[in-house]
Parts: structure tokens; sequence; C-alpha cells
């Protein structure tokens, strides 16, 4: 009797492992059968109006990292009258599943900002496996091209394109950077403006450059902003360091290279109604050229230049934005935290916004010299 | 004790709760929380207070030894149909949740399969070990938790000033269905029901105790609501169906060996939700079994009713899986929540009811 027990159970547990091998697994495509889509362009179509055109930039595994010198890559192009329509399509261009787990930059025309943001974004943002924290650029000239050009220097299991905006290579307050979670944020909020990275190539496409920023509203021509005007924007939301100052004094030409960045802004209201903004700077920097001998004992004098220069500056952006009647600092939304909730706060802010007064306090502190005084 | 209540509370995380919320971000929200924080601790207290006068004992066997038939059935019936629910929001939208983020390919039957079948040998086992499962699981997730927790909220991209927008809005008086899902975090405790019988002494639940679980709760519901629009913006945050999902997917981790900080989070939830769905189906089990046993399903001198009972649990959920869509999921969730205070009143009922049957 008991033989027999064992015997059953034995034939139960054989029957139970021939059913795992009749498993088919869980609909889960293997890695061999994916294609890593790490970029992603949108261009308006050249043929019809109100269509897009999407490229998709992927990235070729490669078996070794050393034999290989270039990266490879696969460019897919179509158009359709929707960016789900084209990538569709795309699917039938190659024998493998698209992936977009790894999509890390996701480039738009600047012509489709002005109306398009939200068709565009609205599509990435709906996809649950893009990531939020890919990267959103505006491309120059086209997305396409920028995806497609390739820079001498990249190596092959690294992205230039990805590299500029994620701080573990280039790190330089002229170049923004907006995860798509930050833009999409943004670009629905009242009180503030989002920004975006303009990525240009040139001509033969051996060269990315990002340099300048581009405030986008819905509905309006995005303003772009001149390298110096991103530096400025980027000095002061991001408080990011690592530019530099050229003043004047007794005829020398001195250079100041500016390290550490610290900024706060209030806005100051009186009765419910904002009257001015103040902000505060505190920068830290040493000098970095000069036509002249520096004395040590100027460097007072030479702190309270790089002050109004500082101050310059950054008024000289505040108004420039101001003018457009854009926020990309996010004043209003700052002016919004100070008061209740009502229907009126941010009719009374937008009225308010185009003529308040700026107060740039900037207080400069030079350690050094540099190695010779 | 403890870690029942914790597990709802971080559960609700993952399930609707958070987005009631952000819905009902304009109409009360803050002040319905902060009501909620005060009912939830003091109902915990009284439920506690009413347990300790039945030490080690199951609410069935209260209420079969201290009240009439016809009070007891309907009661019973009532809150295992209502545990069931709970614990089958919990399941489909992870079920959901995991099918949009992780695995688009995987069919919802076939997710929904592999959780049923997991949780049904948790169900089966018996009390002591599921409140050992617990414990064990609930630890080892807890610095899991709290890296996630301090990781999302001292990233650089999140924005106080959208959180002091969102505070902003608490001149509005507080609003029904917050209130109700924000309570539904304090709700852990009501699973002394059947976990009673293991407190053979009385639980002690002074002041100091008090303070912890509502510094807790509170410290949850303010992350639970504040952080997704510090990520997502006050404008439009209503409109995303796992508010906190999107929320951990915009965080990134530059030298983390998993850059994007989604995959731990539903992981690690994937073992809360775990819990929390084992638990409600483990107590919703028990009272079924109180009620009713089925001599005729005997077999080999082994009576086979809590299997029977397993296996619905299992063919109904699968069904509402395939035939129910987010939507409707939304729509169902925030009703049963609604119907929450019913279900304290009923509770408390039929406590004092038991109280006076056996006078003490």
């Amino acid at each position: 009797m008991l033989i027999f027990r064992r015997k059953k159970r034995f034939f139960l547990f054989v029957i139970f492992i021939q059913c795992i091998l009749l498993l088919s697994g869980c609909g889960f495509k293997d890695i061999d059968n994916r294609l890593f889509v790490i970029g992603v362009g949108v261009d308006p179509s050249e043929k019809e109006e109100g269509h897009f055109k999407v490229t998709l930039k992927i990235s070729i595994p490669v078996a070794s990292i050393k034999e290989e010198k270039k990266p490879s890559y696969q460019y897919l192009v179509h158009e359709g009258e929707n960016i789900e329509e084209a990538v569709r399509i795309l699917e039938t261009h190659t024998d493998k599943v698209l992936e977009f787990g790894h999509t890390k930059i996701i480039l738009v025309n600047e012509a489709l900002l002005e109306n398009n943001i939200k068709d565009v974004m609205d599509y990435f943002v709906r996809r649950g496996d893009i990531q939020l924290i890919a990267w959103v650029g505006a491309a120059k000239a086209s997305a396409e091209e920028v995806l497609r050009a390739e820079p001498k220097a990249e190596e092959a299991v690294s992205t230039s394109l990805i590299k500029f905006f994620d701080n573990t290579g280039t790190e330089s307050p002229y170049i923004v950077s907006t995860f798509l979670f930050e833009f999409r944020r943004n670009s629905h909020s009242l009180g503030i403006d989002p920004v975006l990275p303009i990525i240009e190539t040139n001509d033969d496409g051996s060269q990315l450059i990002v340099n300048k920023s581009l405030i986008v509203h819905e509905g309006r021509a995005p303003y772009e902003l001149s390298s110096r005007l991103t530096r400025e924007y980027n000095s002061l939301e991001n408080s990011l360091g690592g530019y530099s100052y050229k003043v004047e004094f007794e005829g020398n030409n001195i250079v100041l290279n500016i390290g550490k960045n610290k900024v706060k802004y209030k806005v100051i209201t009186d009765n419910q109604k904002p009257i001015s903004i103040n902000v505060k700077l505190e920068m830290t920097g040493e000098i970095i050229e000069s036509d002249k001998d520096l004395s040590l004992n100027n460097l007072e004098k030479y702190n309270e230049l790089a002050e109004d220069e500082v101050k310059k500056h950054v008024m000289e952006f505040l108004t420039t934005v101001q003018k457009e009647n854009l926020d990309p600092i996010g004043f209003g939304l700052e002016y919004r935290t100070m008061h209740l909730n009502n229907k009126d706060t941010m009719s009374k802010w937008n009225e308010a916004y185009l003529d308040l007064p700026f107060d740039v306090k900037a207080d400069v502190h030079l350690k050094s010299t540099g190695t010779i005084e | 004790m403890y870690y029942l209540i914790f597990v709802t509370m971080f559960a609700n995380i993952i399930a609707t709760v958070p987005r009631i919320l952000v819905i009902e971000k304009e109409k009360g929200v803050i002040l319905s929380m902060i009501a909620a924080v005060f009912v939830g601790i003091i109902f915990t207290y009284y439920v506690i207070q009413l347990f300790n006068k039945f030490s080690g004992q199951t609410l069935p066997d209260i209420l079969k030894s201290y009240s009439p038939k016809w009070f007891y059935i309907p009661v019973i019936l009532y809150f295992a149909v209502t545990w069931f629910i709970a614990g089958i929001i919990t399941l489909i939208t992870y079920v959901f949740l995991f099918t949009t983020f992780v695995s688009l390919e995987t069919s919802l039957i076939v997710t929904a399969l592999a959780f049923v079948i997991i949780i049904s040998f948790g169900m089966l086992m018996k009390s002591g070990s599921v409140l050992y499962t617990l414990e064990i699981v609930f630890v080892l997730l807890l610095p899991v938790i709290v890296f996630l927790f301090i990781k999302i909220i001292t990233d650089e991209n999140l924005e106080w000033d959208f959180i002091q927008v969102a505070m902003m809005n608490i001149n509005t008086t507080p609003s029904y269905r917050s209130f109700t899902a924000a309570s539904y975090l304090f709700i852990g405790v009501v699973n002394i029901v059947i976990f009673n019988s293991f407190f053979k002494e009385k639980l002690t639940f002074g002041f100091k105790q008090m303070t912890i679980i509502s510094t807790v709760g509170a410290l949850v519901l303010f992350i639970t609501y504040f952080i997704p629009i510090g990520f997502n913006g006050f404008e439009q945050i209503e409109h995303m169906n796992f508010p906190w999902v999107s929320t951990s997917d915009s965080v990134r981790m530059k030298y983390g060996v998993i850059e994007r900080v989604v995959f731990i989070f539903i992981i690690t939830f994937l073992g809360i939700s775990f819990l929390s769905l084992l638990v409600h189906w483990h107590v919703s089990l028990k009272l079924f079994e109180s009620i009713l046993h089925f001599n005729k399903l005997k077999w080999k001198n082994k009576n086979w009713t809590s299997y029977f009972f397993v296996i619905l649990f299992g063919v109904v959920s699968i069904y509402l899986v395939s035939i129910i869509d987010e939507f409707e999921l939304f729509k169902y969730a925030s009703i049963f929540y609604n119907t929450l205070p019913i279900f304290y009143f009923i509770l408390f009922l039929s406590l004092f009811v038991a109280k006076r049957g056996a006078k003490v």
C-alpha cells in the first residue's frame, strides 16, 4: 500500500515536470528579438500638412566593446498622420520588436513647438514604457538631421546626444536639460514656462552643438534665448556655475570665473498685489585672466565691479523675458504659493507681471587670483 | 499589530487612494486628510479597546457566543465580502499597473493568474504563518521603501512651489469622497477580527502607540498626496492614472545599477500589495469559513470547504480582471471607499451587541 502511494506521488511529480515543458512563457520576447530605440525625433511632414515625420535612432548591440571602434546605429524614418501610425509602420520595417524602454532623448522640431506641443507630448507620456526621465530637446533645422549626426568623439557604447544632458560628461551652464516630466509639468502649469535646449548640428553631421534654448509657450512662436541669455537662465534657475564675466578696472581687462552660485528670489507683495521681485545672488569665484598684474589688496574692489557686472547681465535677462511676457523662472508660481487659491489669483498676476520692477542684489566673493598674482 | 496597520498604509500608495485625492485637489482634500488622521486614530483606539475585552477570540467566535444567529450571519457575510472586495481592488489595480509599465505584451489574465495562484497558497496557510510572512516580508522591504522615499523627496527636480500651491487650497471645505479615501489608510486595524486569536494578552494602546501610528499615518498621507504634485505639477495631475508610478518614473539614479527608479518601486510595492492582498483575502476566507461550512464537501476525511472558497476567489477575480476597465475600476473603487463609514458603523454595532451579551 505504501509503495503504491509512493508510486502515485512520483507519477504526479513526473506529470508536473512535463507540464513545465508545455509552458510557452508569458508572452515575453527575448532580448535578441528586440531593438533598442534610443532616440525619437518628430518633424513636420514634408508632403502633407498636419502630418508628422518620425525618426527613430536605434542602437545596434555590439558583441564586444573592444572590437568596435564606432557605434553602429540604424535609422528608421516614416511619415504618418500621427506618431502612433508612423511608429506602427516602422515596426514593419524591421524584423524585431521596437523596445522604447531605453529611449533617452526626444527631439521635437522647432516648428512644432508653437501649436503641436500637446499632440507630440501626449503620445510619449501616455506610453508607459517610455521613461519620464527622457530628455526633451528642440531640434534646429530638423530632428532627423540631429539624430543622424554621429560625432567623431563618439564611443561604441555611449551616445553623445545623451551625454550632453546627463551631467556625467560635460557640465556647462550653456546647456539646459529638461526631462520629459518636467517639460510636461511646466507646460501645463500656470505661472511658469518650460525651457528646452536647442540642439543643432553642423553641415556634415560630425558635430552636435547645444548652447541655446527656447522658451515655449503654447499658442505662440517659441522665444529663442541666445547663448548668453541661456547662461543667465541656467545660473538663475539651476544655480549652475562655471562661466565668466569680463570687468574693466583702471584700464585693465579682467575675466572672472564664477564657480559657485546661490540664488534666492522672492515676490514682494503689498495687499495681495505683487509690487516687485527681489532676486538675490551669492557667487564665489576667481580671476582667470588679466592684462596686467593684480594685487590681492584690490580683491574688494574687484568684487564690487563684478557685482555691478553680474547685476547688469541678470537684469538684461529678466527684462528681456518680461518684455516677451514669458516667465521661465516661475515667479508667477512663487506668487501663487503665497496666496490662498481663488479664481483671480492668476489674472491678478498676469496683469501685474509686465510692469513689475526687478530688484537684483548680487554678492560676489572672489576667492583668489589663480596661480599667479 | 503594527505590521497589519502599516502594510495597509503603504499598500494604499499603489491603490486608487492617491488618484482620488488628486482628483479632489480643489475640493478640500487637505482638511479631509487632517480629519481622516484624527478619525482614523480614534477608530483604531476603540477597535483595539473593544477587542481587548475578548482577548484571544476572533470576531466570529465572539459573535457566535454572544449574539443571535439572525444577527451574526449577515454581519459576518458583509465583512467577508467587504474584505474580498478590498483585496480585489488591490489585485486589479496592480495587474493593470504591471501590464502598463513593466510587461506590455503579457495579457491581463496571465498576470492575474500568476498573482492568484501564489496568493491561494498564502490564503490556505495557518493564520499564524500569515502573520509571520507579513512580518518577515515587511521587515525586509521597509528599508527599501524608506530609501525610495528619501530618494524621491530629496530629488532636485521636486518642485516644492507646486506643493505650496496645493497647500494654498486649504480654504475649501472638506469633501466626503476624499475623506473616506484618506481614512482607508487606517483600516488595517480591522484585520484584528481574525488575528485577535493571537493576541492572548491585552494589547496596550496608550499615548505612545497612538503617537506612532498617527505620525506614520500623517506622514504617509502627506507623501501620498503632495509628492506626486511636486513632480507633476498642480494643474493636470488628475489626468494621471497612476500618479505614484509616474512620480517614481520621474526620479533618476544617475549612478545606480538601475537608472530608472520606477522598476525598484514597482517590485517593492509588488511585495507590499501582495502582503495586503494576502491579509485581506485570508481574513475574508476565515470569515466565510466560519459561517459556511459545507459538510457535503468531504472527501477522504478532509473537508474541502476552504479550497472551494479559494478557487471561487480565483475564478471571480480572473473574471473581473477580464471584464473591467480602468475607468470602471476607479469608479467602483471610489464607491467602495464611500461605503466604508457603514462598515465602521456595523463593526462597532456588532461589537457593542456582543459586549452587552457578554456583560463585560
